[in-house]
């Protein structure tokens, strides 16, 4: 009677088991059965139908060309300065660079695909290992600290001439940045939430300005169309009379709405850069470039 | 219509039987308030008063922070207040100290409304 009992018990036990077992299994293969990459590219569909709504002249390719794709004037100063680029130093600086060997004997080209010519098309991605998003900038630093060197500041400087010169390499190539799995789409998820939520004293998001009024006057400059924001970095910028890359943008874009910057190549920018950089699929890699 | 009429007639009656009533009310008034204002500039600006405003502004962006949403003018503002309140200058610092608390509760409000509504900034 009393084992009986038991067996009852366990039996139920045993079902009850099996039920959850059942249920935790059908939810992963629910997850595992999303297809994420589909979910993106609804978003990237939506993204570029919103433009091609509001500039329906402009060609899909031009859109590698920043606000110089929709301003007719000031792209006729762009395309004069691209005459004697002024990044083209950066890109030389760049070669030297990449060139050089560490302490330990190795170079770049070692820690990169095809020797880390014609790739800047495939980042930012998502590293299931590390699972966290990586861009080019944060591989070149992790290169370096792999191989026992001091990592590079993010902003500008070598850094920047690295990005330079590894962009000029993939010149035509076009962005495949894949969203190939649950971590990968939380990542871009973020960096989606980033680039809609309203921020800083003045509570503007990016798509506030490089959405809704792109194309039109804010203050002095018109605001350009976030679709191809990271074809053409790093760019020589007037304004700042050297090179920069995404990132520093990034954190001028935060600083102009009184929005404390993040830390370049922070988690929240990566993540940002990724959406971006999906949104962007289908773009030519047309880095270095120049802006006012 | 019908309204307004008796509130007018009831102020024109107010304003003729109470008229001296009512100077003795404001002359009350004047006194409360002249004591307040004296009373205050003593209480209002000690550093007592000061510093947990400005300890939960500081609190209060260290939060906001952490969502990443804090505002480039906050920590100036509490910067400033504790400049003004080293400088002896404590009416300032107060009404720094002030604003500072108030825009980091504002950033916070911000960044929890960014969570839950960001979709809403979607333009299609
Ligand atoms: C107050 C309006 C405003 C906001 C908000 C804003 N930007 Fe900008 N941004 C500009 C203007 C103006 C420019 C210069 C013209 C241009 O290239 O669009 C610019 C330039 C850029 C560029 C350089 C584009 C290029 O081709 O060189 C990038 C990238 C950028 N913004 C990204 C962002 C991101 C990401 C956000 C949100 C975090 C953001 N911006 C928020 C106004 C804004």
């Amino acid at each position: 009677m009393r084992s009986l009992i038991v067996n009852k018990k366990t039996n139920l036990g045993f079902a009850l088991y099996c039920l959850l077992a059942f249920s935790g299994f059908a939810g992963a293969d629910a997850e595992q059965g999303l297809d994420y990459q589909s979910m993106v590219q609804r978003d990237i569909n939506d993204f570029k139908a919103y433009y091609k709504t509001r500039f329906p002249k402009i060609e899909f390719s031009e859109y590698k060309n920043g606000v110089y794709a929709i301003d007719a004037d000031s792209r006729e100063q762009w395309l004069e300065m691209e005459d004697f680029p002024p990044y083209e130093f950066a890109v030389d600086e760049g070669e030297a660079l990449f060139a050089v060997r560490f302490a330990n004997g190795k170079t770049y080209a070692d820690c990169f695909a095809n020797g880390g010519e014609g790739i800047r098309q495939n980042y930012p991605y998502f590293d299931n290992k590390k699972g966290q998003v990586i861009s080019l900038e944060l591989a070149i630093n992790d290169c370096r600290e792999t191989n026992g060197e001091q990592p590079l500041a993010y902003k500008k400087g070598p850094m920047a001439a690295l990005s330079a010169y590894m962009a000029s390499t993939s010149a035509g190539n076009v962005f495949a940045v894949a969203v190939a799995n649950k971590e990968a789409y939380q990542a871009y998820l973020e960096g989606k939430k980033f680039f809609y939520a309203k921020r800083g004293q003045l509570n503007f998001s990016c798509a506030d300005c490089h959405m809704l009024v792109s194309g039109q006057k804010l203050r002095a400059d018109i605001t350009g169309p976030a679709l191809g924001h990271p074809t053409g970095f790093p760019v020589y910028r007037g304004k700042w009379q050297e090179m920069g890359t995404l990132h520093r943008r990034y954190a001028g874009c935060n600083k102009n709405i009184r929005a404390m910057p993040l830390p370049l190549q922070g988690r929240a920018y990566r993540n940002l850069e990724y959406f971006q950089s999906v949104m962007s699929q289908g773009l030519e890699i047309n880095g270095p470039s120049s802006r006012k | 219509m019908a309204l307004l009429h008796v509130n007018k007639i009831g102020l024109a009656i107010m304003a003729t039987v109470n008229r001296e009533k009512a100077m003795t009310q404001l002359r009350i008034l004047f006194f409360v308030v002249l004591g307040m204002a004296l009373f205050s500039t003593g209480r209002l600006h000690a550093d007592a008063d000061i510093k947990p405003i400005l300890a939960d502004a500081r609190a209060t962006l260290t939060t906001v922070a952490a969502k990443g949403f804090e505002w480039t003018t906050t920590r100036q503002l509490i910067a400033a207040a504790e400049v003004a309140l080293a400088a002896g200058d404590k009416a300032h610092s107060l009404n720094l100290a002030k604003a500072a608390l108030n825009e980091a509760e504002k950033s916070l409000l911000q960044a929890n409304y960014a969570e839950a509504h960001w979709q809403d900034g979607m333009p299609f």
